[in-house]
């Protein structure tokens, strides 16, 4: 009976997720495997972002019956993405495009598929790493267990009292932070009627599974499988992702979404869809509603995008009001939670005035500590045991560095259909690190190096599969 | 050139200058140095392998969380139904890893660092301080009986009129 409403409780989303995609992802059918695979990835993002809302909105409406919530997640929005996509592929049959020849000689063929081998496995040990930390941790990490989970145990076993966790007594909830990973949570122990610490470790895992495998996907189909399988290694030898990866925090969630979402973009700037714009913002707009962060990203994404079409001479305001419209639904989602919920949250008391802000803005100490973090973070060396009692004083974050050092090798790509995407994904980037600085710089807090180191890397994390995805389009690497 | 497709490029790889073409492999190489180097570290460092064999982490130091987690999930059958449970330590919490960890346990009852409550946890470091505090004459407030100890420190009080 559990494994039947374990089923129920995920393929229903999926398959709404499924159809919805389709909708939104509007190309060519092609031999290739890759879009079905993207297909997918957004199928399982689309369905985790539109689950989650559903419970976040059935929980607090309908607290005492919950037999609407199954109704809507197994009949009302299946039904509705079904006959949406049986509406949109009505309307728009693209003609299908005549497979691509294959110009490699069986020597390069032999090269690639070595390095297809390799990169399946680093990236297969990566998910089993995220599985065995989520395995040797079941409680999960630090915030794991004091704000994620101890926020879906609020909500699933609260009945009336689920907004215990915003009082001011559990301020470490941090009640401001939005609730689609706690309600992705609470969701599926609904489903399956009681706790297990199976749930959020398999969402971690999934989390980590679905950025590798979208990153692999969106290169091999955009660029070629040269460049997706460099692209995944680079990505999976950062060691922030490797310790974060079965952590049960919502950092490598964020980083899946906005990877998507640039993803989306990227086929919206080749295609000039308004609807895969429409799906960039949802899912930007999905981030939002993991992290605070998240809400910062969207933010640089409306920016960046404006700024790149007026650099392009582009349709910029109808592409970023494209791109809003998508990012509407989830944003008034968080906004209206933020209204409701964060009343007694430190957070909001603890605003700095505007003198704390200017003084926080030219504190030199505070650049101080936030360039020291930065170098340490970046640039550091340490004697690190290799092999067979082998050590080496190797690079403990070297795989930023990989990033410029294979731009100036390769140089630059010159390629009109992905010159608004890149100064799009770039100017985002470049906006959402400024608007991190900016906001460890004026936080009201006094953080010390210690807490940075700790804070620093997680929030960057945020955007590094973004990150190698701009860079491996940017790079002429044939 | 069909609009919108890729301009003309000069940096193909047939016309890639030798010295960048090297430049480009030995990018090449260190990815992929770098990633195997990475994994095979962060591999030996979880030993996910042991880890869903059960065995404890390994003796680098590796903190857990499952036993500050299993000490106060144990109180939450006592505590069902219950809005407010009070808690008091014989030790310092200074980052509040005790409370905040009862409080994620014993969700949706509110986990309150004081004595208020009619219902108090008292976490201790062994049973010999507890029983220590429980003897402890407390003038006008009254004796805190134990409903149920289970053992390491930890028992539920309640409170009994002076």
């Amino acid at each position: 009976m559990n494994a039947l409403r374990l089923i129920l409780a995920l393929a229903m989303p999926l398959l709404s997720g499924w159809w919805l995609a389709g909708v939104f992802w509007t190309t060519a059918p092609t031999r290739q495997p890759w879009t079905a695979l993207l297909r997918f990835c957004c199928a399982v993002a689309i369905a985790w972002a539109l689950s989650g809302a559903d419970y976040m909105i059935w929980r607090p409406t309908f607290p005492a019956g919950m037999a609407g919530f199954y109704l809507s997640e197994c009949l009302v929005i299946p039904l509705l993405a079904g006959w949406l996509w049986r509406r949109s592929r009505s309307r728009s049959a693209p003609p299908p495009s005549a497979p691509a020849p294959d110009p490699t000689g069986p020597a390069r063929k032999w090269s690639i598929g070595l390095l297809v081998a390799f990169t399946a496995c680093a990236s297969a040990a990566l998910v089993v790493i995220a599985a065995g930390r989520a395995w040797g941790e079941p409680a999960g990490y630090w915030d794991a267990w004091s704000i994620w989970n101890c926020k879906a145990r609020f909500l699933f076993r609260g009945a009336d009292n689920w907004t215990g966790f915003a009082t001011r007594l559990n301020w470490h909830t941090h009640p401001d932070y939005p609730l689609l990973l706690p309600a992705s949570i609470a969701r599926l122990w609904a489903w399956l009627g009681h706790e297990t610490a199976l749930v959020p470790q398999l969402t971690t895992v999934n989390a980590t599974a679905l950025v590798i495998l979208t990153l692999f996907a969106a290169l091999a189909l955009f660029r070629s499988v040269l460049c997706a399988c460099l692209g995944l290694l680079v990505m999976v030898s950062s060691a922030w992702l490797q310790w974060y990866s079965g952590s049960q925090l919502a950092d490598i969630p964020v980083s899946a979404f906005i990877l998507l979402a640039f993803v989306a973009l990227t086929q919206g700037s080749r295609t000039a869809s308004p609807r895969l714009h429409l799906l960039a913002g949802l899912l930007a707009g999905g981030a939002a509603m993991i992290k605070n962060e998240g809400v910062a990203l969207c933010a640089c994404l409306l920016a960046g995008s404006w700024l790149a079409g007026w650099w392009t001479h582009d349709t910029f305001r109808r592409r970023t009001l494209w791109i809003l419209c998508g990012m509407a639904p989830p944003l008034l989602l968080v906004a209206i939670q933020k209204a409701t919920l964060s009343g007694e949250s430190y957070v909001f008391d603890d605003h700095a005035s505007f003198s704390e802000v200017v003084r926080g803005l030219f504190s030199l100490q505070r650049h101080r500590i936030m360039l020291l973090s930065l170098h340490r973070d970046f640039f550091s060396f340490e004697r690190t045991r290799l092999f067979w009692g082998v050590s080496l004083p190797a690079p403990t974050r070297p795989s930023l560095l990989l990033l410029p050092a294979l731009l100036l090798a390769t140089g630059f790509r010159r390629d009109r259909r992905d010159r608004l995407l890149i100064r799009t994904a770039g100017l985002t980037l470049l906006l959402g690190f400024m608007a991190y600085y900016l906001v460890f710089l004026i936080m009201p807090h006094d953080y010390d190096l210690a807490t940075l180191m700790e804070s620093f890397p997680r929030v960057t994390l945020h955007t590094w599969p973004a990150l190698v995805f701009t860079v491996f389009m940017a790079t002429r690497l044939e | 050139m069909v609009p919108g497709e890729s301009e003309p490029d000069s940096g193909t790889r047939s016309g890639r200058s030798r010295p960048r073409s090297i430049l480009i492999l030995v990018v090449v190489v260190l990815i992929l140095f770098n990633a195997g180097y990475s994994i095979h570290h962060e591999w030996n460092r979880v030993k996910p392998l042991d880890r869903f064999a059960g065995r404890p982490w390994p003796e680098y130091g590796m903190e857990t969380f499952a036993p500050l987690a299993g000490r106060y999930l144990q109180l939450r059958p006592d505590l069902a139904g219950v809005a407010q449970v009070g808690l008091v330590f014989g030790f310092s919490d200074y980052n509040h890893a005790h409370r905040m960890m009862a409080q994620s346990m014993l969700a949706p009852t509110l986990v309150r660092t004081d004595d208020t409550p009619a219902l108090v946890i008292a976490s201790f470091k062994s049973d010999q301080d507890l029983d220590r505090w429980l003897a402890s004459v407390r003038p006008g407030a009254g004796r805190w009986v134990a409903r149920r100890r289970l053992g390491e420190g930890l028992a539920l009080l309640e409170h009994s009129a002076p």
